[in-house]
C-alpha cells in the first residue's frame, strides 16, 4: 500500500458517526478464548448494554464528560466462531474487556484404557 | 530531504530539553503537553519538512504547525511536542535536526518520555517507569528518580533514534519508558512519567489538573491514537 493511500485512509477517519461515537477497540484471539477491550472514557458498567452472539459483539453505552452527554456505539465482528454462554466482561477505568471461549475449544479429559 | 526546524527564541546555556512525538498510549506526548501548559511555555519554532503529512493543527481558528518548540527561559527548560505521527525517516530527519540545533547549546540532558504498552495493564493501578540512559552521569542523575532501569530490551521509534544521536554526539539523554494501554490514550500513564520528570529536573510539575481532566483527554485524543497506532506500528516491547 503506497505513503499516500495509507494516509488518505488515515486522515479520512470519521469518528462521529450517525447514530453515537465509535469507540477504539482491540481484538486479540488467543489459543482458547477472544479477548476485546474497549476504550469508554467516563462509563459506568451499570450504563454498558453489551450482547455477544457467536460471531459478533455489539454494545452501546452513555455517558456524560464536563457536562456533554456521550452515547459510544459499536459492533465488533469476530475473527472466530465464540461460545456466548461463555463470555466474561469488566470494566475498570473507562475500558471494557470482554473474554470468550473460541466454539469447539473447550476440551474433555479421556482415560486412556 | 530534510527536516527545517526553525526557532525564534533565546539560546540557553546547558538547558534540558525535553520532547515527545506520539507513540503508545500518547503517554509521552500527555506527559510533555502537560509540562507546556503547567510551566506556562512559550512557543518560539516549529519543525516543518516534505515528509511530514499535510496537516495543520487549528486552536480557537488559527492554524498551528503540529511539531512545535516551547521554552521556559527560568526554568532552562526548552520542549518539542509532536502533535503528528511522523513516519520512519522523517524521524530520522527530524532528530538530526532537533540535535543539531541543542548541540550548540551544550545541553545538561535531553529526556525523551514515552510509553510501552502491556497486556495486563487494566489490572495496574500505579503504571511503572523504567530509565534508559547514554552515559555514566545519566545513570547518577537518574538513581533519585522513581522507575526502574531498564535491564534488557530494546526501545523503538523516536526515543531510540535520538538516544542514538545524543550518544554519537556526547550529548547526555536519558529515556523515560511507563507502561500504558498501547493503543489507547492513557493520562494516567502519563501522570507517572510526570512524577518521574519532575523529580530529574527538580522542578514541581502539578497534576491534579492531569487527573481531573482525564476522560476528557482520552475523548479528545481518540484519532490522534488511531492514527498513530496505523502510522507506527506500536511494538508491545520488551522490558525487564
Amino acid at each position: 500500500m503506497s505513503i499516500e493511500r495509507i494516509w488518505r485512509e488515515i486522515w479520512t477517519f470519521i469518528s462521529f458517526r450517525p447514530g453515537g461515537i465509535e469507540p477504539l477497540h482491540e481484538v486479540e484471539v488467543g489459543r482458547d478464548n477472544v479477548r476485546i477491550t474497549v476504550d469508554l472514557p467516563g462509563v459506568r458498567k451499570e450504563d454498558v448494554k453489551l450482547e455477544i452472539s457467536e460471531i459478533a459483539v455489539r454494545l452501546e453505552a452513555v455517558c456524560s464528560i464536563a457536562g456533554e452527554g456521550i452515547c459510544y456505539k459499536k459492533e465488533i465482528e469476530l475473527p472466530v466462531e465464540v461460545d456466548p454462554s461463555g463470555a466474561k466482561a469488566r470494566l475498570r477505568g473507562g475500558v471494557l474487556e470482554i473474554v470468550i471461549p473460541i466454539k469447539g475449544r473447550k476440551f474433555h479429559s479421556v482415560k486412556v484404557e | 530531504m530534510s527536516v527545517e526546524l526553525r526557532v525564534r527564541g533565546p539560546e540557553l546555556k546547558e538547558p534540558v530539553l525535553i520532547a515527545a512525538l506520539p507513540g503508545a498510549g500518547l503517554a509521552g506526548l500527555i506527559a510533555v503537553d502537560h509540562i507546556v501548559r503547567t510551566l506556562q511555555m512559550v512557543e518560539i519554532g516549529f519543525a516543518d519538512s516534505t515528509m511530514f503529512p499535510p496537516i495543520v493543527g487549528i486552536e480557537k481558528g488559527k492554524a498551528y504547525h503540529p511539531i512545535r518548540v516551547f521554552v521556559n527561559e527560568k526554568e532552562k527548560i526548552y520542549a518539542i511536542k509532536g502533535e503528528i505521527p511522523i513516519p520512519g525517516m522523517g524521524i530520522v530527519h527530524l532528530t538530526s535536526s532537533v540535535m543539531d540545533w541543542i548541540d550548540r547549546m551544550r545541553p545538561k540532558l535531553v529526556i525523551l518520555p514515552d510509553g510501552v504498552g502491556v497486556h495486563n495493564r487494566l489490572d495496574i493501578e500505579k503504571p511503572r517507569v523504567f530509565k534508559a540512559f547514554n552515559m555514566e552521569n545519566v545513570a547518577k542523575l537518574l538513581e533519585n528518580v522513581v522507575g526502574e532501569v531498564l535491564e534488557h530490551g530494546y526501545i523503538s521509534g523516536f526515543p531510540a533514534i535520538m538516544l542514538r544521536e545524543a550518544e554519537r554526539r556526547g550529548i547526555p539523554a536519558a529515556t523515560l519508558i511507563v507502561q500504558c494501554f498501547p493503543t489507547y490514550p492513557d493520562p494516567g500513564a502519563a501522570v507517572s512519567l510526570l512524577e518521574a520528570i519532575s523529580q530529574l529536573i527538580g522542578v514541581k510539575i502539578e497534576v491534579s489538573t492531569l487527573e481531573e481532566k482525564s476522560e476528557q483527554l482520552r475523548m479528545k485524543l481518540r484519532e490522534l491514537m488511531d492514527k498513530t497506532a496505523k502510522v507506527t506500528p506500536i511494538l508491545p516491547g520488551y522490558v525487564g
